[in-house]
Parts: C-alpha cells; sequence; structure tokens
C-alpha cells in the first residue's frame, strides 16, 4: 500500500466550471479518508483525477514515490470501486472475484490461491460457486469487495459504494467494510455525500464545499470543532444549531433573540488572548471579530444544551415547540425568532409541548463563528 | 376533525393478503403513523381510508359515520404524497387556492384563507413563486397548503418526507408535529421509517405482512415491543440478538448455536438469527488474541428472566435482546459478564457505536463518544439484564 498526495489540484472544466479549486491532500499509508460533501461540490471529480479518469487543469498526483500526472488509469495500480454490487451475473462468485486476474495471465494456482485467500479475509467460503443472483446482497457485496481487493492493488479509491443499498445493509456493509480496511491496512480514499457514512468509517474527513476543501480532520474534530459555517451545519444528525449573536462585554447577546450568554472562564480567556493577539499583527485596520458588534454565530450542539424547568434561571428562556422521543434519546424544539434550536435530553426528561423552559448551554463545548468569514473564531 | 375507526379490515390483491383483518382506532385530533418495511400493507390500508381502494371486507368509519362506500371526494380527506404534484406551472399561490376555486369561493374568502394557511406553514413571502423556484422543504409546505386550505376532517400522509435530504428531513418532521398540533386535526401517516414514527407519532402502529403486530405510544413501543419483529423494526441502532438456551441448573441463559424460527415471517432488516459470520475471530494485522475465543458464554439472570425462560415453549430455543444503550464496555477484565473485542468502532460524534465480538456473534453496543477504544482491544462486555428482552424462539412472541 502506497500513501496519496493531491498537490494545488486544480480542475476548470469547459465552460470556466472551478469544479476543484487548489485542493492539497494529503492520505498516508493505511489510512482511511474520506471527502465529503454535497452534490457538484468537486469530490467525484478529485476522486476522478487520483484515477486518472480526469485529467486536471494543474497540480499534482502522487501515488507512492512517483507523480502519476502523466499515467493512464491502469498504469496507477489502483482499484476504483462505484458501486459494490456490479458483479458479472454468469459468472460464479470465485471467478468474478478472480476476474481481474484472469486478464493479467497470473498462473491457475496461483489464482486459486489468492481467491481463497480472498474468500477467507471475507468468509464467504460456503458461498464460492454460486452465482449472484443466488447470493443474498450482502453476500454480493462481499464478492464485489474480494473482486476488489485480489489485485493488491497501491490505494483503493472508492465512490458512494454503499449508495443504493437499503438502510441496514448499508450499517452492516460499513462495519464490514471498515473492517476489511483495518485488516488490509488499505489506503482508501473513500467519497460520499453522507455524513454518517464519513463519520463511522474515516480516519480522517475531507470536507468540500463548491471546489473548495472546509476542513479535514478525525471524527471528532470536524463534529466538535468545525472550521467553518459550512461543517458545522454540514456535520452532524441534527446539525450545530446556529445562532446570530453580538458580545457585549463578556456576554453574547442574541442579535435577534432573547439569548444572553455571560461568558464563564473557559471562554473567557481564548477571547482575551485573541483581543491581545489583534493588534500585535501589522496592519493598523483590522478590527478584531471580537470587538463589540461584530456580527458573530454562536453555535452548539443539541446535546450540550440543558433543559431544565423554570425555577433554574439559564441562558434563554424559551417554550418546547416540538417533542419528539427517539427511544434511546428525545429531541426537543423551541422555537426562536422563525428558527428551531434543537435540543437532545435523555429519554426519561418529560417536557411538553407549551412549556417554558431554560436553557443552559456547556460553555467549554460552544462554538463562536465570524459571520462575515463564517470562520470559526473559537 | 373526526375519528378513524378500521374494524376488521382485509384487502386481498390476488392471492395476496395485503391487509388482515386489521383493527385500529385513532382518536380525533391523534397523531398516528402506520410504520412497517416495504409490502406490509401501510399504503393500501391508508388507501382504504381515502377511498382510493375499496377493502374486501371490513368497514372504515369517521366518527360514527360508516364511510365504507362513499367516494373520496364526499369522504373530505386531504391526501399528501411523496411527490407533491403541484402545478409546474401555477404560483404557489395558485396551487393552494386550488381547491377553493373548485369550490366556488369568493376571490376576498380565497385570499383571506390561503394567507392563513401559507402563515401558519410559513410560507407567505413565497405565494408569488412558482414550483421550480422552491427547495424541497418549501415544495412540501406549498403541497401541505393545498391539502390544508379547505380544512378536512382528516390528513392522510403517504411518506412525505421520503424525497428530502436527511437535514430537511429532521427539520419538516418538527415542522409536521407542529403544524399537527396548531391545526388540532387528526393525522394518519405512513412511513417506513422508524425514526419518523417514533418521533412524531402520539401512538404508533406497527405493521408487517398485513398484520398489525402492536399500537402504542412511542416510548412504549420501544421498551416494550411485542415481538421480535417490532423489537428489530424499531429502534436507529438494531437491537442486538443473542440466541440462547436456560440452562435450569444453573439458572442461566447459555449461549446457543444459531437456530431458525418457525414462523414465516421474518425480521424486517436482515435475519437476526442468520449466521452471517461465522468462523474464527479476524483481527487487524499486527494483533494478535492471548486465548482462543470461546463461544460458550453464559450469563445469570433474575427471577423475572427465568420465569419468562420457563414459560416458553422451548426453553433451548430462546433469544435474548438488549438495545446497544443498555450494554456496557470496560477494559478491566474480570469486572464485565463476558469477553470481547473491539471489531469496529463507529465515532458519530455525539456517541460511539461499537462492534464488538462476542463469540461468534457481532453485537453493536453504544458508549459516550470520551470511550476510545482501538480495533482488536479486548473488552469485558456487560448486559444490563434489567433493560433486556428475551423472546421465545419459536413464536416469536416476547417472554420478557
Amino acid at each position: 500500500m502506497a500513501e496519496v498526495r493531491i498537490e494545488r489540484l486544480v480542475k476548470i472544466f469547459p465552460g470556466g466550471l472551478r469544479a476543484v479549486d487548489e485542493v492539497n491532500l494529503k492520505i498516508t499509508d493505511g489510512e482511511f479518508l474520506v471527502l465529503l460533501g454535497p452534490s457538484g461540490c468537486g469530490k467525484t471529480t478529485t476522486l476522478r483525477c487520483v484515477a486518472g479518469l480526469e485529467r486536471q487543469t494543474s497540480g499534482d498526483i502522487w501515488i507512492g514515490d512517483r507523480i502519476v500526472n502523466a499515467l493512464s488509469p491502469g498504469e496507477r495500480d489502483i482499484a476504483f470501486v462505484f458501486q459494490f454490487y456490479a458483479l458479472y451475473p454468469h459468472l460464479n462468485a470465485y471467478e468474478n472475484i478472480a476476474f481481474p486476474l484472469r486478464a493479467t495471465k497470473v498462473p491457475r494456482d496461483e489464482i486459486d490461491r489468492r481467491v481463497k485467500e480472498v474468500a477467507d479475509i471475507l468468509r464467504i467460503h460456503p458461498i464460492l460457486r454460486k452465482r449472484p443472483r443466488s447470493l443474498g446482497s450482502g453476500e454480493q457485496q462481499r464478492v464485489a469487495l474480494g473482486r476488489a481487493i485480489i489485485r493488491r492493488p497501491q490505494v483503493f479509491l472508492m465512490d458512494e459504494p454503499l449508495t443504493n443499498l437499503d438502510a441496514a445493509l448499508r450499517s452492516d456493509m460499513r462495519v464490514e467494510l471498515k473492517h476489511l480496511q483495518q485488516e488490509l491496512a488499505a489506503t482508501v480514499l473513500y467519497v460520499t455525500h453522507d455524513q454518517t457514512e464519513a463519520m463511522s468509517m474515516g480516519h480522517r474527513i475531507a470536507i468540500m464545499n463548491l471546489g473548495v476543501l472546509q476542513q479535514v480532520g478525525t471524527p471528532l474534530e470536524v463534529y466538535q470543532n468545525p472550521a467553518t459555517l459550512f461543517v458545522a451545519r454540514f456535520i452532524g444528525n441534527p446539525p450545530m444549531n446556529l445562532i446570530p449573536v453580538r458580545r457585549v462585554g463578556d456576554v453574547l447577546e442574541g442579535t435577534d433573540s432573547p439569548l444572553r450568554l455571560v461568558l464563564g472562564s473557559p471562554m473567557a480567556d481564548p477571547i482575551k488572548q485573541r483581543q491581545r493577539a489583534v493588534p500585535s499583527t501589522s496592519s493598523g485596520q483590522v478590527s478584531s471579530p471580537w470587538a463589540g458588534g461584530h456580527e458573530l454565530v454562536l453555535g452548539a450542539r443539541a446535546e450540550d444544551i440543558r433543559l431544565t424547568g423554570c425555577g433554574n434561571p439559564g441562558d434563554l428562556t424559551a417554550i418546547v415547540a416540538t417533542r419528539e422521543p427517539l427511544g434511546d434519546e428525545t429531541l426537543y424544539s423551541v422555537a426562536l425568532n422563525g428558527r428551531l434550536i434543537l435540543i437532545t435530553t435523555d429519554p426519561t426528561a418529560r417536557f411538553k409541548p407549551g412549556d417554558k423552559v431554560e436553557l443552559h448551554f456547556d460553555r467549554s463545548r460552544i462554538r463562536v463563528f465570524d459571520a462575515a468569514t463564517e470562520k470559526a473564531l473559537i | 376533525m373526526s375519528s378513524i375507526t378500521l374494524q376488521n379490515l382485509t384487502k386481498r390483491f390476488g392471492t395476496t393478503v395485503a391487509v388482515n383483518d386489521l383493527s385500529l382506532h385513532i382518536e380525533d385530533r391523534e397523531f398516528v403513523v402506520l410504520v412497517g418495511p416495504t409490502g406490509a400493507g401501510k399504503t393500501t390500508t391508508l388507501r382504504c381510508v381515502a377511498g382510493l381502494e375499496p377493502p374486501d371486507k371490513g368497514s372504515v368509519f369517521f366518527g360514527s359515520q360508516n364511510v365504507t362506500k362513499m367516494s373520496p371526494a364526499a369522504r373530505d380527506v386531504a391526501f399528501v404524497f411523496q411527490n407533491y404534484a403541484l402545478y409546474p406551472r401555477k404560483t404557489v399561490f395558485e396551487n393552494i387556492a386550488f381547491p377553493l376555486r373548485a369550490r366556488g369561493l369568493s376571490v376576498s374568502e380565497i385570499q383571506a384563507r390561503v394567507e392563513r394557511v401559507a402563515h401558519k406553514l410559513h410560507i407567505h413571502h413565497l405565494l408569488d413563486r412558482r414550483p421550480a423556484q422552491l427547495s424541497g422543504g418549501e415544495q412540501q409546505r406549498a403541497a401541505l397548503g393545498r391539502a390544508m386550505v379547505r380544512t378536512p376532517r382528516v390528513f392522510l400522509m403517504d411518506e412525505p418526507l421520503t424525497n428530502l435530504d436527511f437535514q430537511l428531513r429532521a427539520q419538516m418532521r418538527s415542522e409536521l408535529k407542529r403544524i399537527q398540533q396548531e391545526l388540532n386535526i387528526t393525522f394518519f401517516y405512513v412511513t417506513n421509517d422508524q425514526v419518523e414514527a417514533l418521533s412524531m407519532g402520539d401512538r404508533i402502529a406497527v405493521l408487517n405482512q398485513g398484520v398489525l403486530q402492536q399500537v402504542g405510544p412511542p416510548q412504549e413501543i420501544y421498551e416494550k415491543p411485542a415481538n421480535l419483529f417490532v423489537a428489530a423494526f424499531i429502534g436507529s441502532t438494531r437491537m442486538n440478538f443473542l440466541p440462547c438456551a436456560y440452562d435450569a441448573d444453573a439458572g442461566a441463559l447459555v449461549r446457543a448455536n444459531s437456530f431458525s424460527c418457525n414462523k414465516a415471517s421474518p425480521p424486517p432488516r436482515r435475519d437476526p438469527l442468520a449466521e452471517r459470520r461465522r468462523g474464527s475471530p479476524r483481527f487487524p494485522a499486527g494483533l494478535t488474541t492471548e486465548a482462543p475465543l470461546t463461544d460458550l458464554w453464559s450469563v445469570r439472570v433474575s427471577d423475572e428472566l427465568r420465569a419468562g425462560a420457563q414459560s416458553a415453549k422451548d426453553t433451548g430455543k430462546l433469544i435474548l435482546g438488549i438495545r446497544p444503550e443498555d450494554v456496557q464496555l470496560s477494559v478491566e477484565t474480570g469486572m464485565g459478564d463476558l469477553e470481547g473485542w473491539v471489531y469496529v468502532v463507529e465515532p458519530l460524534g455525539d456517541r460511539n457505536i461499537y462492534d464488538v465480538q462476542l463469540g461468534s456473534d457481532l453485537i453493536k453496543v453504544k458508549t459516550p463518544p470520551t470511550l476510545i477504544l482501538k480495533p482488536g482491544a479486548r473488552v469485558s462486555v456487560r448486559f444490563n439484564l434489567a433493560r433486556a428482552h428475551l423472546f421465545d424462539g419459536i413464536t416469536e412472541r416476547t417472554l420478557v
């Protein structure tokens, strides 16, 4: 297996669409990296440039220690997986797995040995003689996985391979694919628009929007510390609550809502540090985004807000709009000037729509974004 | 506004029984969700209520009025489908006004009604736009507006959120629930998504293969499923199912080899009893196990579970059901009941879902995001048996 480096990649399509804009990304040897974003963000174009199916406008692709810009897809030693279940219906599972080797004239006994090895890893020995249509879809997926891994490529490139599966099978395949990647210590670049898939499978996640890389980090990093408002909205189910605020002294005040959040020590300290840091920059024109009156956005995850009854004053008083039991937890919403704030609680909480409640924001977990640049300040 | 009563409703298509002797009462102003997998008979049931499909047997009542033989129009229901079927060339205003125009209401009356509905749905600023200029959620609300504008007796909805992306769907769940509360109108809602059912319904009716499995409030369905089907179908991360047998001498449940259920009805997702992972456990490269995993485990059980086990048809064919949040993981061996290995970790931000190999079973465990264990790590597994379920492996009924 090898590492992959994408350096200053730009892809401009005829007509001028800048699909990929100066993307730098390194996938280390043995890493499972997920490229995540909405449709049209440039993630598939990036992947196709790495595969050699698309020629970039500028920038370099490294696989291992060579630049592969000029190499054809076949010469790059990659396995490209679109969907896992595109099997040849007239071939049995064994022949489907062996197929990529048959084309390369590997000796018969070597092919047999490698098919058995792959079948062992995937635990599909009992079904090797069956044809795809007599297999369950989970088994078909594993056979397709087998066909992808038998060539022992340097890198796996996967483009939404689980999209067409039903929810239960998708969740099983996530687990199997992740386990297989661990076992082979394979380098995987995986493209998806599904944030749950990205969170659950990737060692790191690279989030793209409009051709631009927004953030690269571990699932927990991008979840807890989104670098931009886009990432905050895209990652997490439910997405992060975002509330327009202004800073007045040590208080964040809702711009269009009665929110009043007095900053405790964990929050006030980084703010003070930043304020001190700003005047030391060379330009005298810079006004700190922390200056009073600057438009900010407060970000808080649903689980980082606590609900209490009225006896216990919090940062915001609100009326419960909806209560959604989800079994292992309950999702509440309160209306705040036309938008809904979502709060998760354990399933024992018993507030009803119409109840007056107090919201308490966990000071150590909240984020603040600059409304103008959409970038995270803390 | 009206209650809805289904009485022994049966509908066949050729030899297929789509809906089998279904009885269900929906209170006036109640939000009831009919949930089940594809092909369960949900849509057929809804179409019988709407009058789009005549039942073979049984009756439909709105309040005390038998509407079984009435035409769809005479029933005064509003029906919202997953494809919104808005008129593309008309504005949102005209789309919403359409059912009123057909009734010959005055211009000012129409204006007033459309605006009232648009306000409730928060789309009053979009009234001049055409459907193509709206987002999926806005189109959905416009379609709702058209259904609401003539204040029908009941609202029937067939998977209205299916075509929306997950964030919009989550948002629309809250919206729909708010709208239902505000309109104070009877909602009968069909979906295959258990999250929608739990989150929106005052009560949930679970349907499988045309047969009603259980009716109750969301928390009750989640915590006290009536049978294996409901237990497997409801819950975001599937309940763990462990085939086991009752050992009377030890007062314990012991791991049994997998067996297949006699009943025809397969559980909805993948068969939880299927032996999907055979052979020896596998570990990431470079990790070795200290001892081979044994497939034999046993857990001593409470009086309640024991009594349940003894009431089974065959005490050798039981299924222990335990939800991912009712399993505890710990790195200190010897502390828990059972020993396993981390197979895969799925960090989801607000939680981690661990797949843990326990003998030849893989179980799912929900932990706080702060618990970090590497694949291949050895863990103690403890079941919170006070919250465990026991199913009869033959009848698939809940014992405990």
